[in-house]
């Protein structure tokens, strides 16, 4: 038994089970919940290249997993610095699956979620890492399902994501394979610089970096909120992860590109664009697209500054640390959304007015998330964001200038939100409870986590940048 | 010599089918012609790799073409008739159809119709043209056909997919992309695991293409 069984087939297998018994909801929902949180479970505590005693009986013969799976002539490898990554990619993914019963996402959702968890696993296993792009886009394949589910139009959006993802793979791949041959004559400085431009173009199709970031509001609006946040929330955290592996391939060339300044001038453009085309923005989906420009961003500056320092695990724990307020606030503001549309039909501001009077949890929800993902304080993001601005204010003034003008502007479209969700127009609406029960309990329990993450940030922080550090730090 | 005839006869079809492909309003042809296109990408990989590792481009190019096809043909009411482009009465602009399974098979003409299409075609070849002669002069002339045809292929692909947003014709422009870029990248990498993955992912934008176009008749899940 070797470890990528473990994390890369079993998931697979399992979601291959949960796909034939996708109608016996809520079942399925458990049984994956249950897997994940296991999965997560033994990242942390396996031990690998050892004998294991599964059942201390004589009879039974104790077993032992290997870090390395040979497949095709190539390693897939799974060690102790793949810990971190396996549980992030597993309790995440079970976080998202927690919701996604009372969401109503199509019954597509978890066991295509198993299959993408096995193939980012597989995407980080994999050795040489620059075929990880190719597993990307099966990643990017198996999510256009997930947004677009049966009995659905299909939208212009999908596609244009599914056309970028195609199109990101190859350049990533060849520009992978590139980045070897500038490793063996490193004094080739054009060519170098070539290579960088070919892998940056990559990610930019990849991760909707400007100007390929169109798709973002476009699938906000027409696909199923949650199922959307998933995708928002996956594609930038998991390709970026990709890509620090590209960064720490550069420094081992030597070559001084500087690949901080490039991501915080994209960074900065993205935060600018989140913020401001979510001020005038009139759909609240798309307002949460925008936001996820927004931290598409947050996440570029964070890798900034990973590309600057001389040793990445010092660096990259901020960026690990994102991805807890990044997750909660998308999830809670599609959470809402869902419960939104169910009752409504609709998102356009204009058919919500006044709405906070009759369902006040869901707009309250929807007003907190898209503060915390601006970052203000007690809120999730505050901690976060207050670091990674003070880090960059001695790099790069400007950029944090601009990037709180962007932030300005994703604050303005909350507030713009709660003045359109409170409005009386009739002057006489009193305020009243109507959302069911489950509906109050998973949005106040998300509030109550918004809070206190926001509130004790040390109980989450410190550990993910220890978890950052394993994950950099190779094993011998 | 040897490898001029081979490398002339597969740039010149695959000039061909892609240019069909761009022009081309009806799913059958279109799918004879991708799975036509298959062939001059086989011959070329095959200057670059093993036989029978470049069978397997032809391969999974086919069962490709096979998915679309069979996504296509079970759409209840699909039209039977064949549309020769060139007609006189193509007009530009968007074809319209009886019935809605007809419009997702068929698709809109290009923006200034065929002779815009050829025009473009043309100046994507020529820039392929000039980009494989610079390529090739690091290395190596043996490879300028490989190089040419996929550099082609990923500009007619690019065209193809700008032009539309219909399941099918994205499915065979990402196809195009692919099979391109397949031929570029053999000239660098011929590993095992990476013939296979390509191979799958040619096979998992046929499926995805495949259920774009089924998934609208779908039954609704939720």
């Amino acid at each position: 038994m070797s470890s990528p069984i473990i994390w890369v087939i079993f998931p697979f297998v399992i979601g291959m089970l949960v796909l034939v018994l996708r109608r016996f909801e809520p079942f399925t929902h458990v049984i994956s919940i249950v897997f994940t949180l296991l999965l997560a479970y033994l990242a942390w505590s396996l031990p690998f290249d050892e004998s294991i005693t599964l059942i201390p009986l004589p009879q039974v013969p104790s077993i032992r997993i290997d870090e390395t799976l040979f497949f095709f002539g190539r390693r897939f490898i799974l060690d102790d610095s793949a810990r971190p990554a396996l549980i992030l990619i597993y309790l995440g993914i079970s976080l998202w699956f927690g919701g996604a019963y009372l969401a109503r996402v199509n019954q597509f959702f978890v066991p295509l979620g198993l299959w993408i968890a096995a193939l980012l696993t597989a995407s980080l296993a994999v050795e040489p890492f620059l075929y990880a792009a190719i597993m990307i886009l099966g990643v990017a394949l198996l999510c256009v399902p997930i947004l677009k589910p049966p009995g659905k139009p299909v939208s212009s959006g999908v596609m244009r994501f599914l056309k970028f993802q195609t199109i990101g793979m190859p350049i990533i791949l060849i520009g992978g394979r590139l980045l070897s041959d500038v490793e063996i004559n490193p004094t080739d400085i054009q060519f170098a610089l070539r290579v960088t431009l070919i892998i940056g173009l990559g990610f930019a199709f990849i991760t909707a970096i400007f100007p390929f970031h169109a798709w973002i509001p476009m699938v906000a609006e027409s696909s199923h909120p949650y199922a959307s946040a998933f995708v928002f929330f996956l594609f930038p955290a998991t390709v970026s992860l990709l890509s620090v592996n590209y960064i720490e391939g550069y420094r081992t060339t030597g070559i001084p590109v500087k690949a901080g300044e490039v991501f915080r001038f994209i960074g900065v453009i993205m935060i600018l664009i989140g913020g401001f085309m979510a001020v005038f923005e009139r759909h609240l989906a798309r307002i949460m697209g925008y936001a996820a420009i927004y931290e598409i961003g947050m996440a570029l500056l964070a890798l900034s500054l990973v590309a600057d320092t001389q040793l990445i695990s010092s660096s990259i724990g901020l960026y690990f640390a994102q991805q807890v307020p990044r997750a909660l606030g998308l999830a809670i503001w599609a959470l809402a959304l869902c419960f939104m549309l169910g009752k409504t039909g609709d998102l356009k501001l204009t058919s919500v007015r006044g709405y906070a009077r009759k369902m006040p949890i869901i707009s309250t929800s929807l007003v907190l998330s898209t503060f915390t993902i601006a970052g203000l304080p007690i809120l999730a993001g505050f901690p976060v964001n207050i670091a990674l601005w003070t880090d960059l204010v001695h790099a790069a003034p400007l950029v944090v200038l601009l990037g709180l003008l962007g932030t300005t502007g994703l604050l303005a479209a909350g507030i713009r939100m709660m003045a359109v969700l409170v409005q009386n127009e009739k002057g006489d609406e009193d305020w009243e409870i109507n959302e069911s029960f489950p509906e109050i309990i998973f949005l106040t329990g998300g509030w109550i986590m918004l809070v206190v993450t926001g509130l004790l940030p040390q109980l989450f922080i410190p550990i993910l940048t220890n978890m950052a550090i394993i994950h950099m730090t190779p094993v011998k | 010599m040897e490898l001029i005839f081979p490398g002339l006869l597969s740039i010149a079809l695959l000039l061909f089918t892609s240019i069909f492909l761009l022009i081309s309003r009806d799913w059958r042809l279109s799918l004879l012609a991708l799975a036509m296109q298959y062939i001059p990408v086989f011959l070329l990989v095959s200057q670059l790799w093993p036989v029978q590792m470049a069978l397997v481009k032809v391969i999974a190019g086919w069962i490709s073409c096979l998915l679309l096809g069979i996504g296509a043909v079970n759409l209840p009411g699909y039209n039977l008739r064949i549309r020769i482009p060139f007609r006189k009465r193509d007009k530009p602009g968007i074809e319209f159809h009886s019935d809605s399974n007809t419009a997702r098979l068929s698709r809109t003409k290009a923006p200034l119709g065929n002779y815009f299409t050829f025009f473009a075609a043309g100046t994507v070849f020529l820039a392929a043209v000039a980009i494989a002669f610079r390529i090739s002069s690091t290395t190596g002339e043996a490879y300028i056909y490989p190089v040419l045809g996929g550099i082609t292929l990923i500009g007619m692909g690019l065209l193809q997919i700008g032009f539309t947003d219909e399941p099918l014709y994205t499915s065979i422009g990402l196809l195009t992309i692919t099979a391109g870029f397949e031929i570029i990248y053999a000239l660098i990498d011929s590993s095992i695991l990476v013939a296979g993955l390509l191979a799958g992912a040619n096979l998992g934008i046929a499926m995805i293409g495949t259920y774009l176009l089924a998934a609208p008749q779908m039954e609704d899940q939720i």
